[in-house]
């Protein structure tokens, strides 16, 4: 791996910033070494939070006697002004806000409204673990698919596709099956499995902006394969990475793996202690492995490269969709 | 706490302007600035046009510079240069203040040689302003500069300190990169890295003697990998060592000596 690092560690790397390379820490860039392990560091298991005691994030009811000014505290001015706060993206406060509605609201149907509201506010802020635990404490009672649905986009969010699949293919109401349908594809697209999203798709072509979706079946994706590029590094040091897109990298390993192989040559000839000819054979040989193990890193990065603008264009699209359900009908009735 | 706030502020009045206002302020005082925004907010919410409204906003202002929030302060103060109100100044000198704290120096100056534009004779508010102006050219080590601010300020400290500060003995990053660049590791030495500075010349000793005995045994290919591999970096390096020394080594001393007279201030 060291051996791959140096020889990434040259000129052309500025090309690949952005692309391969993330960030710049002192006008240098920045690339930790996990971004090239050959194997993919486990992620963190969501299982245990699930199986969480649900919290209760709201005390009881308490008396709401000796209020001084009554006026601030009617259920309907506090939601007009958490609706505003929520509105101006002001997610924090609106949380706050929410929950004094829930706390003052003697109304069912106005709580469970000041709870969908507090877990959109977590969800808008990005903290998913209180979203997923608001959401999770939703009475069940008539609004199981709204339950359901708010926690497959939180899953989404997490990286849990299969659960969030899992979740959504449960949903059976009506007004909810456009979005879930949505989701369903995003969730296939985030996975990078673009055909089975596009076909998601298929079924919902009456919208003209998700009827672009489509055609984003990833066939026309340009790929490199990783085996082929190591058989290539194999046998010419660099050609495995100039076959991956990436020619600065292999000219200059060619160039670096060619002089140290030249000198271990000349030594083979004229070192009759042979010590200094075992030193750069040593180098040669490592320089080579690293080669190696390099160029199956950049075809898979090439891949990820590829795979990754792809998703940003399909999510460009679908980002514009307003996720959040209507929550108003709990409103008016 | 708050119920006792409550209590205190909100019973004596009858208005609910008021009892808003006097709650979010006593969340003020008592530096509970997120919920103090919030009840400003709720304020400006209910009562957009009442006279008070532009106070309100000043303070939401404050607010969420203290909550640390400057997008939000900084679109509070939006609204409040829209409805001309005399507070918007205020609200520009703490946002101004706020800057350099946090060491935003292009965003304070910005805010603050616009207070300067529009300030009336007030001599006095324009020379606090150009105070601030000082400070600010000396965080950023630039004595000419606050020279001329403290001088338009008439502040005579630190005028008097500035000149101190002039006068400090500083390393040449110029003459630290030429020594090194005649006998590596002198120039590190000079910059006040002496244990740095022996192991370059060391190092860079060690490899002109290989050369050397390489060239001597007619052996070129050791010498030119000893010379590509070891040597160019190591002197290379030696000289690049003394420049950013010598250059670390006067940032040093111009922190430790501006950190007093820049404390004065806050």
């Amino acid at each position: 791996m060291t051996a791959d690092r140096l020889q990434r560690c040259n000129p052309s790397a500025w090309q690949y910033l952005g692309a391969y390379y993330f960030g710049l820490r002192d006008t240098r860039i920045f690339d930790p070494p996990e971004n090239h392990y050959l194997l993919a560091a486990p992620k963190p298991d969501l299982s245990a939070m699930n199986g969480h005691k649900l919290r209760v994030e709201i005390e009881a009811e308490k008396s709401r006697s000796a209020i001084p000014c009554p006026w601030l505290f009617e259920p309907v001015n506090v939601q007009n002004f958490a609706d505003y706060l929520f509105n101006s993206h002001d997610f924090e406060r609106a949380c706050a806000e929410y929950k004094r509605l829930y706390f003052l609201s003697t109304d069912k149907r106005i709580k469970k409204y000041a709870q969908l509201m507090m877990g959109e506010s977590y969800l808008a802020n990005k903290e998913f673990k209180n979203a997923l635990l608001t959401f999770s404490n939703l009475d069940d009672s008539g609004f199981i698919d709204l339950k359901r649905y708010n926690q497959a986009r939180i899953y989404l969010e997490l990286g849990e596709y299969q659960t969030a699949r899992q979740t959504l293919f449960l949903i059976k109401d009506t007004n909810l099956l456009r979005l879930t349908q949505i989701l369903i594809g995003w969730s296939y697209f985030r996975e990078k499995n673009f055909a089975s999203g596009a076909m998601i798709f298929n079924s919902l072509t009456d919208d003209s902006l998700l009827n672009n979706l489509i055609y984003f079946t990833g066939q026309n994706l340009s790929k490199r394969s990783r085996l082929i590029s190591t058989t290539l590094s194999t046998i010419l040091p660099g050609l495995g990475q100039i076959y991956s897109g990436r020619l600065g990298d292999g000219l200059y390993s060619l160039l670096t793996i060619a002089t140290t192989t030249t000198i271990t040559l000349y030594y083979w000839q004229n070192d009759q202690s042979k010590v200094k000819f075992s030193i750069f054979a040593f180098l040669t040989g490592l320089f080579w492995l690293g080669n190696i193990y390099g160029a199956n890193i950049a075809a898979r990065d090439f891949n990820e490269y590829q795979q990754n603008n792809y998703l940003a264009k399909i999510e460009e699209i679908l980002n514009r969709i307003d996720l959040k359900p209507n929550y108003q009908f709990l409103l008016t009735q | 706490m708050i119920l006792f706030i409550l209590l205190v502020f909100g019973l004596d009045s009858n208005t609910k302007q008021s009892f808003l206002l006097s709650f979010a302020d006593s969340l003020y005082s008592v530096e509970d600035y997120f919920a103090s925004a919030t009840e400003y907010e709720r304020f400006l919410y209910y009562f957009p046009t009442d006279s008070n409204s532009d106070y309100a906003r000043l303070k939401l202002c404050l607010s969420y510079l203290k909550a640390n929030e400057p997008t939000k302060a900084e679109k509070t103060f939006g609204e409040l240069e829209k409805t001309f109100s005399s507070y918007s100044r205020n609200a520009q000198l703490a946002l101004a203040k706020y800057y350099i704290q946090s060491n935003n120096y292009y965003r304070a100056k910005t805010k603050i040689t616009e207070l300067i534009s529009y300030a009336s004779s007030d001599s006095n508010e324009v020379q606090k302003l150009n105070r601030l102006l000082g400070r600010i050219a000396l965080a950023e080590f630039d004595f000419q500069q606050a020279e001329n601010y403290f001088t338009l300020s008439s502040d005579s400290i630190a005028l008097k300190e500035i000149q101190n500060l002039k006068r400090l003995p500083r390393k040449s990053p110029m003459l630290a990169s030429i020594l090194s660049t005649i006998l590596p590791g002198t120039g590190e030495i000079y910059s006040g890295h002496y244990w740095t500075g022996i192991g370059a010349f060391l190092v860079n000793g060690l490899s002109i003697a290989g050369i050397v005995y390489s060239v001597n045994k007619k052996n070129y290919i050791d010498a030119t990998l000893i010379f590509s591999i070891f040597f160019s970096r190591f002197y290379l390096g030696s000289r690049q060592n003394a420049f950013d020394f010598a250059n670390k080594s006067n940032e040093d001393l111009f922190r430790r000596r501006t950190k007093i007279l820049i404390d004065s201030f806050n």
